[in-house]
């Protein structure tokens, strides 16, 4: 069976965990439609310096072939920012309000054919902010490419997350099962 | 996708029924379809293949073609360049030169990738379709 685990790698954690109290600024992309999708990178803006949240496919086995899961990251720096200022991709929602906890959106997939399992795979798919009057999730739009979205809401109850498992058909004997759960960034 | 003012219907310049048009006229340029609306022969649940003579020569056709009106990005990565297509619902067609085992085998085995959000269409929503060499 190939078992694979795509985890944000602890550089990012700790990037994530010094947002906390910080005051939100503003999320974009270099060209990011009002529909608030962006391909490879998204950035954010807060009063203690800015980050990019990067989606960069990896290579991995399935079934015996090669199959890609954009890998989240997240770096210090938003290089986007005036690009996307003079593009429309600068959305300064939630501004001002404060940082208050952060969260992994981590789904795990698992397939299996006549009641075997051929593989499961555990990947991080997604980021939310919890801010003190709002709550911004970044994730992916699917597994396997590089989009990401955002998605806003009053709180994090509200926030609605696309799940996937429209994007597989199951023909007869196959059985694919999504499930998510969210992990707060753990502490030093 | 809305009206304009004379009532008719305005269409953004890349609006996902492009990319079914698209898909429907390859199919009929010697690249036909599979009973599940995969291009190429079923090698596993989220991939096809197709054996080609010039595997990348046939994978930037494939992405010009499908990706044909969509908003076209490109990056680099660790594993070559990526270029996207993307239309007004995030459907998309992805082009990756380089493959994992393409680099360890140091053979040409691009992939075109297509993730399809429009609904009720008879394409699979997602798969990726591995172009190769007979023998590689």
């Amino acid at each position: 069976m190939d078992k694979n685990v795509i985890t944000l790698p602890d550089e990012s954690l700790a990037i994530l965990r010094s947002l906390v109290g910080s005051t939100w600024q503003a999320f974009g992309g270099r060209n990011m439609p009002p529909r608030l999708s962006q391909p490879f990178a998204v950035f954010i803006t807060t009063d203690e310096g800015d980050i990019t949240i990067h989606s960069e496919a990896g290579w991995y086995r399935e079934e015996n072939e090669d199959v890609t899961y954009a890998e989240l990251t997240v770096a210090h720096g938003a290089s986007d920012v005036a690009r996307s200022k003079a593009n429309g991709g600068w959305y300064p929602l939630s501004r001002g309000e404060k940082i208050v906890d952060v969260t992994i959106i981590r789904d795990t997939i698992t397939y299996d054919v006549d009641d075997t399992r051929l593989w499961s795979t555990t990947i991080d798919i997604g980021i939310i902010f919890i801010l003190n009057h709002s709550a911004i999730a970044i994730m992916g739009d699917g597994y396997s490419d590089e989009m990401l979205i955002v998605r806003h809401a009053k709180s994090i109850e509200n926030l609605t997350l696309p799940s996937f498992s429209d994007r597989y058909h199951d023909r007869l004997g196959e059985k694919t099962v999504i499930s998510r759960t969210f992990v707060p960034v753990p502490p030093k | 996708m809305g009206l304009t003012k004379d009532g008719s219907l305005k269409i953004p310049p890349n609006d996902p029924t492009f990319l079914i048009a698209n898909t429907k006229a390859l199919s009929t340029e010697g690249y036909p379809l599979d009973a599940e609306g995969r291009f190429g022969t079923r090698t596993s649940k989220a991939a096809s293949e197709l054996i080609v003579d010039d595997p990348i020569k046939v994978a930037e056709a494939f992405y010009r073609k499908l990706g044909q009106r969509g908003v076209s990005e490109e990056i680099e990565t660790k594993y070559g360049t990526i270029e996207m297509a993307v239309f007004s619902d995030d459907s998309r067609v992805v082009l990756r030169r380089n493959t994992k085992s393409s680099a360890q085998r140091g053979t040409d085995n691009p992939a075109v990738e297509l993730q399809v959000r429009l609904a009720g269409t008879e394409f699979p929503r997602n798969y990726k379709l591995h172009f190769r060499k007979e023998g590689e």
